[in-house]
């Protein structure tokens, strides 16, 4: 085969040949040249989640309270009132954290990855008695969870299903009015039957 | 004598409010729930969906907004890795349009090396890639999909609505932490293990003094007779060939070794490629590299996405894009799911309407446990569009008319079932009803109020009505409705009273013929009877009808409900969003 046409076409072809472009009468715009030594400082997109104070679950004292950080829609669905989520990916490992004799639970502050095309959009809260909960969809499936590392949802045990009580705020429309409307980029208080 | 209150008809507004946001899922059919074919009972202009102009403003602006709602983030974003592998080799003759002309120019001076360093064996490349730790970060200043109505008139679409994808996007920055890229067919350009090209630390980004990255997409949608959505990518524009672009790396560059040897033994000399100096002249040339690269792309991308996005778009819509599921009947209480009905929507119409987006759907609803099903009467549905002349269009975001034809079907199957042989009424009476309860939306003027008929049969109480009764009486009553948008209880049916004037008694059972003036005046006390109960109770047809919280993830509130003399309930929305753009 020939060597030098084809390897002058594959430099062509990934458009990195100086000597391809340099042979070829090409009118250059004024533009500015950059460094070549420019170092990069990569800045991933991150969202910052406050610290989230549960609040008014003194009906669900010893229970623990799990906060998912999850890319998800509402569902318009027909046979529901319409208020339901459905998660496609949670971008976060999940809080969990017990509920005090004075029905408050406090989840520290998180930073969320920006990873992918999928976004954290929704805060999912829920109740459970069993130690550990995984979070299923609203077609039932296990939602894959940074927990279970090999990602097989096969192996979480349906004792580590069931919750009492479960709700979720929108970020752009519920908790961000409540960081804004509280005042503190530090922690947001959320009140159960309030705020979700 | 008390005649009868309705008790509510519960599921059947709420069944219908859910029915209509329905339509933003839609998806093809499911095999398994669509009716077969010709057995559906179709309700053309069942609902319609209307989208403002002040509705159009938030998804030509907002689009990346809609987008986050929905868990999509565009305008930033990371990704761990990435790779490609090609499946055919590269040759001369898959080079672009734009390279096309330069092919005979390649293939001479490809036969020029060949004689000179013939019998060395290069294959044709057959290319591997990873990418690791990409990021990126686009700044919109535009984002937002709009109807074009002049667009459409400009290319002759007459019926259906040419939708245009408009994207600016000033500051674009792309950043590569690692990229690699082997040639699978060409192992010797590198180490065992290691890959001939690579670069580390890559960036490139929009130049401070650029023109905005400018694209944009239009789409015609159309319904063809047969209800098939056509849906078209047009060619699209951009201005990437006019960027000003830069870009920067660590150095060095991985590149494959390539040396000169000349002679041999002690005397040979050789050379190495000056990699520095390659290095230098990518990035001293860097401009026309980019010239080349955007002519390629911009080829590339008004040429073949529209394309690529029409064959998926074909394959999308091959059928007839519909959305088919189950519900549960009306009025039956604690439903199982065999109990379950099936309906379905699908896009009738698309088109443009004094600057309103109008989106038309049929329907069926359909019992899979019932042999036959009778046609819904004529009378009971209907075929007209609705007005929308409660509110200027500037007031409000977006409505859903709903044909007063697909909730009376709702009752019919229901009666069909069985479910109002004993209907309680609010009394805690049970009624036989003997026809399927119809509601008129196009029996009074434009406004709140409207009438829900039913007949039925009372049986006879007491002594005295027995002995004068064969059984009881078959009366027809029209119900006074009113559409209220409740502060507390939200949007709702409520039943103001039963007309006095249009109510029938069958004085078939009537046993005596003298008595029947007594009858006809004893119906009507027990209908005024009623009327006071319903003056002094608030007693809805059902107990709101759920707007779902959001559509495409935009929160949305009922701002009123009405009705028409075209037959259509019409919900007036808007968007419940803080920042939404007027």
């Amino acid at each position: 085969m020939q060597f030098a046409k084809r390897l002058l076409f594959f430099t062509i072809g990934l458009c990195t040949s100086v000597s391809a472009f340099a042979s070829w009468s090409v009118d250059e715009p004024e533009t500015e040249v950059a460094e070549a030594h420019v170092a990069t400082t990569r800045v991933l997109a991150v969202t910052e989640v406050p610290e989230l104070k549960l609040k008014g679950l003194a009906e669900y004292r010893g229970m623990y309270v799990t906060v998912f950080h999850v890319s998800g829609r509402q569902a318009q669905v027909v046979g529901g009132n319409g208020n339901v989520l459905n998660v496609s990916e949670i971008k976060a490992r999940p809080l969990t954290a017990l509920i005090d004799p004075s029905g408050a639970a406090v989840l520290p502050k998180i930073s969320v990855e920006r990873r992918g095309f999928r976004v954290f959009n929704f805060v999912v809260i829920s109740i459970h008695k069993q130690e550990t909960l995984y979070l299923r969809s609203a077609d039932e499936s296990v939602v894959k969870d940074p927990r279970i590392e090999d990602g097989d949802m096969s192996a979480v045990p349906q004792s580590a299903l069931p919750y009492v009580r479960a709700g979720y705020l929108s970020v752009p429309d519920k908790l961000d009015q409540l960081r804004t409307s509280q005042g503190s980029t530090e922690s947001v208080e959320i009140q159960l039957g309030r705020d979700f | 004598m008390r005649i009868l209150k309705f008790r509510q008809l519960k599921t059947i507004a709420w069944v219908s409010g859910a029915f209509v946001f329905a339509m933003m899922g839609l998806s093809r059919s499911d095999d398994n729930l669509s009716p077969p074919p010709g057995s559906v009972e179709r309700i053309n202009r069942a609902m319609g969906v209307y989208v403002t102009p002040r509705g159009q403003q938030y998804f030509s602006r907002n689009l990346e907004d809609v987008l986050f709602r929905n868990g999509f983030a565009i305008g930033d974003g990371a990704f761990d890795s990435f790779s490609f592998k090609a499946t055919e080799p590269l040759t001369l003759s898959r080079l672009s349009a734009r390279m096309r002309q330069h092919g005979p120019l390649l293939a001479a001076v490809g036969d020029i090396f060949k004689q000179w360093l013939s019998g060395f064996q290069f294959s044709d490349p057959l290319l591997a890639g990873s990418l690791r730790d990409v990021s990126y970060k686009l700044n919109f200043s535009r984002f937002g999909i709009r109807p074009d109505p002049a667009g459409a008139r400009a290319r002759g679409i007459r019926d259906g609505v040419l939708l245009v994808l408009e994207i600016e996007i000033p500051d674009l920055r792309i950043d590569i932490a690692r990229a690699r890229m082997n040639d699978r067919n060409n192992a010797f350009l590198a180490e065992p293990g290691k890959d001939p090209f690579g670069v580390d630390d890559f960036w490139l980004k929009s130049s401070a003094t650029s023109l905005p990255l400018k694209i944009s997409l239009p789409f015609s949608i159309d319904t063809d007779r047969d209800g098939k959505v056509e849906m078209v990518a047009l060619p699209m524009q951009t201005n990437i060939a006019s960027l000003k672009l830069e870009m920067g790396f660590k150095r060095p560059l991985i590149l494959p070794y390539i040396e000169v040897r000349i002679g041999r033994g002690a005397t040979a000399r050789s050379s190495a490629l000056p990699q520095q100096a390659l290095e230098d002249k990518l990035l001293a040339h860097q401009a026309a590299l980019f010239k080349l690269v955007q002519s390629y792309l911009k080829d590339t991308i008004e040429s073949q996405i529209p394309t690529v996005i029409n064959k998926t778009l074909a394959k999308l819509f091959d059928d007839r894009i519909s959305e088919v599921n189950q519900m549960d009947p009306v009025v039956l209480e604690n439903p199982t799911p065999a109990d379950k009905l099936k309906w379905g929507i699908q896009p009738e119409e698309f088109s443009m309407r004094n600057g309103s987006l109008e989106l038309g759907f049929s329907a069926f609803i359909e019992d899979p446990r019932a042999r036959r099903s009778v046609a819904l009467p004529e009378a009971a549905r209907s075929n007209a569009k609705a007005r929308l002349n409660a509110f200027p269009a500037a007031q409000y975001d977006m409505a859903v008319a709903i044909n007063q034809g697909l909730m009376n079907r709702m009752m019919q199957l229901s009666f069909e079932r069985g479910y109002f042989e004993k209907y309680k009424t609010s009394s805690g009476e049970t009624v036989k009803l003997l026809a399927s309860p119809e509601m008129h939306f196009n029996e009074t003027a434009d406004g709140k109020v409207f009438k829900l008929h039913a007949k039925f049969r009372r049986k006879a109480g007491g002594f005295i009505e027995r002995v004068a009764l064969e059984g009881g009486l078959d009366i027809d009553v029209d119900l006074i409705v009113k559409t209220e948008n409740h502060p507390v209880k939200g949007p709702r049916l409520k039943i103001l009273s039963i007309d006095t004037t249009t109510f029938k008694v069958d004085m078939t059972d009537v046993r005596f013929g003298f008595l029947q003036g007594r009858v006809q005046a004893a119906v009507l006390a027990g209908i005024k009877e009623s009327n006071v109960w319903y003056a002094a109770h608030d007693e809805s047809l059902n107990d709101a009808i759920p707007i779902p919280p959001a559509v495409f993830g935009v929160p949305v509130r009922i701002k009123d409900l009405r009705v028409e003399t075209t037959g259509n309930l019409v919900l007036y929305l808007e968007y419940g969003v803080q920042n939404a753009v007027r």
